[in-house]
């Protein structure tokens, strides 16, 4: 498979190209409000390379609204109604490494976690090419280079783009990616572009590094940690962190009727909410904060370690961002690793 | 969205874990002032009839509309064509669920979770100890134990509930005292009680079963588990030789949505039924 450039002013050429048998969706307005993925049918002018998303790549893999059916109550003939999930293939671009290590973390869950496969995530992650772009600006919360291998996780990708100012470097990671890169205004790099994407690379990489003890931290973490009592002196329990971040994709599921139609779907759900896992007769297994935001670093960084191999936090930075009260995800594992908080 | 076609919903029904089969209410016994046992038959008879499922797994039940919610199949597969459950009233489904007529419409997604061991137990007795609701897991594996008798040494159940009134199955009792023995107790009896007064564990304590080659089987309160267990070890129990079914609350059933996981353990797949010996290695956190 061989590397390509692409001039920044055919951008717009390819992602029609693509938007012929694919809807492309891209990240869409981080200065102008919300900033979310959006279907831009290749019409669109987008800077694919600008910079890491508000809204992480759950938001397309699981909606917070997610019709799972609906049901028709009318007497005699009641039936179920099956959302049609043979969905177009979907392109989603310029999502950053740390976005697709987060969705190696969901395929897990949601392939693989206990004996069935979830039907909706399937559905449109079986038909999705992720075109990653490498990061050349990282924000002030990031930390993926402390918890995870960047060169590993591109191979999560299936093209990977680089900015290099007035071209963007393509390189196809998959073959489903190389089908991607179809058209007569791709041309070989020069070796310049080598260098120069090679030295985004190395600026990359070169970030500095937090004390970490990799996935040794699912051995060394205690459950009695004072930290926890801490932290949750603070948290205010808003669940911000976890809408937020890429990994976290708890949910809940509801009914709504309207007339005689029943709609079944879920919405995100967070264990940093009391009634998460609130039972019958008032027995609450995690009723204090402090157990909860054990369960939110604990889940990400012992018990997905123990399941999948896999520490499931991207260091993305999002709840570092988001978190009210500034809480910080980062001296919480750094104290792990035994650096004081 | 648009409507399937049928091929198309057949696929679905079989690869999507989300989607309820129908199934009719066939039959609805009171059991106690807050408890009723539902009997329900799906409405596909192909399915009716290759439906199978073992003691221990759990179903999630819809009431549409109101929402679903996780109950232990109460029934044994060794009595195929329906399923039966029990259902205590404390919120908004059960409630729904209390107030269906027979002849009503559920959906039911089964069955999901493990299983009893029940294979290991051959040639062993087996004491069930259960209390209140508990009793609704316990009634499906003691009902196939007693299908397949000969597989099992003596069986002995001992059954606690606050008052006479609050015992369920009660129209079954002549049926299992015929092949296994029945101890029954009431934390506070009334003027026809003749059984016996006082806790779960303390009448195990009277009634002291030796541990050799004996399986116990707990389920019911955590508080009447907790002491249960201290007084099983009492009399020399091992870990390994006592099982329970755990709850947590549950919403998809199959390991997705996150919410009944105890450390690595998730109770919708890895359970709900443990024995000791596995749950002491679990988190403090149930
Ligand atoms: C594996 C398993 C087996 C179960 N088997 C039985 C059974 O055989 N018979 C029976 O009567 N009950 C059983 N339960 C408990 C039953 O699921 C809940 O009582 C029921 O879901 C409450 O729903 P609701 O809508 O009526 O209550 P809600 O109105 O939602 O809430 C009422 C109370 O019940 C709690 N609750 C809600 N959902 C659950 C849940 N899934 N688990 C525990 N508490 C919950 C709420 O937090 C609240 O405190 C079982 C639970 C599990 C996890
Ligand atoms: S825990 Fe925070 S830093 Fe880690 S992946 Fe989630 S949002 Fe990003
Ligand atoms: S965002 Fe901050 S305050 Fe809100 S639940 Fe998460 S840690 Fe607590
Ligand atoms: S009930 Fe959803 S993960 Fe167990």
């Amino acid at each position: 498979m061989a590397d390509k450039v692409i001039a920044k002013t055919d951008l717009r050429k390819w992602l029609a190209g693509m938007a012929a048998d694919h809807d492309v969706i891209a990240p869409i307005g981080r200065e102008a409000g919300p900033a979310t993925w959006k279907d831009i049918n290749g019409t669109q002018d987008i800077d694919i390379t600008a910079n890491q998303m508000v809204m992480a790549a759950k938001e397309f893999l699981l909606p917070v609204h997610d019709v799972l059916f609906r049901f028709h109550t009318r007497k005699g003939e009641e039936r179920l109604e099956v959302p049609d999930l043979t969905n177009k293939s979907t392109v989603m671009i310029g999502l950053r490494l740390c976005d697709v290590r987060a969705i190696s973390v969901l395929d897990a869950v949601y392939y693989n976690q206990g004996p069935f496969r979830d039907a909706y995530y399937a559905a449109r992650r079986d038909k999705l090419a992720l075109v990653a772009a490498v990061c050349d600006d990282p924000r002030w919360s990031c930390f993926c280079t402390t918890v995870g291998d960047l060169k590993e996780w591109k191979l999560g990708a299936d093209v990977l783009i680089t900015d290099l100012g007035d071209k963007i470097y393509v390189q196809p990671v998959t073959e489903k990616g190389e089908g991607l890169l179809q058209g007569d205004f791709f041309s070989s790099p020069s070796e310049d572009d080598v260098r120069k994407k090679s030295e985004v690379w190395a600026n990359l990489l070169a970030l500095p590094k937090r004390p970490f003890a990799g996935k040794d931290i699912s051995k060394i973490v205690s459950w009695d940690d004072p930290v926890w009592e801490e932290q949750a002196r603070k948290c205010i329990g808003c669940g911000i962190c976890t809408f937020m971040c890429p990994t976290c994709s708890c949910f809940d599921i509801q009914d709504e009727t309207t007339g005689s139609v029943i709609e079944r779907y879920r919405c995100r759900d967070t264990c940093q909410f009391s009634d998460f896992t609130m039972m019958g007769a008032g027995h609450n297994p995690r009723p204090e904060k402090k157990m909860r935001v054990r369960q939110r670093v604990l889940h990400k960084f012992k018990y997905q370690v123990e399941q999948f191999d896999l520490i499931g936090c991207t260091g993305c930075g999002r709840c570092v961002e988001s978190c009210p009260v500034n809480i910080d995800i980062r001296g919480i594992v750094s104290h792990i690793a035994a650096e004081p908080l | 969205m648009s409507i399937d076609t049928e091929q198309m919903k057949i696929e679905m029904q079989t690869q999507n874990p989300y989607l309820p089969q129908l199934a009719v209410v066939e039959k609805i016994i009171k059991e106690t002032w807050d408890t009723k046992t539902f009997r329900t038959v799906f409405l596909d008879e192909g399915l009716r009839e290759t439906f199978t499922y073992e003691p221990g797994q759990f179903q999630e039940v819809s009431v549409f509309g109101a929402g679903e919610s996780t109950f232990c199949l109460a029934s044994t597969p060794t009595r195929q064509g329906y399923v039966e459950f029990s259902v205590k009233r404390v919120g908004v489904v059960t409630d729904a669920l209390h107030d269906l007529s027979e002849g009503s419409i559920v959906g039911v997604r089964a069955p999901f979770g493990n299983w009893f061991p029940y294979e290991e137990w051959k040639g062993k007795d087996l004491w069930f100890i259960g209390g209140g609701i508990g009793m609704a897991p316990m009634r499906s594996i003691l009902n196939f134990c007693l299908d397949n008798r000969s597989d099992y040494g003596e069986i002995a159940t001992i059954y606690g509930a606050r008052t006479p009134g609050d015992l369920c199955y009660k129209d079954e009792f002549d049926e299992w005292r015929k092949t296994s023995a029945l101890y029954l107790t009431v934390d506070a009896g009334d003027e026809n009680w003749l059984g016996n007064v006082g806790f779960v564990p303390a009448y195990l304590m009277d009634l002291a079963p030796k541990p050799e080659n004996v399986i116990a089987i707990t389920c019911g309160p955590p508080i009447m588990i907790k002491f249960v267990l201290q007084n099983l070890k009492e009399l020399g129990f091992q870990d390994e030789q006592i099982y329970t079914t755990l709850e947590m609350k549950m919403k998809c059933g199959v390991g997705k949505c996150g919410r009944c996981n105890i450390g690595t353990k998730f109770v919708c797949i890895d359970g709900p039924v443990f024995s000791f010996a596995e749950i002491k290695d679990l988190p403090p956190e149930f």
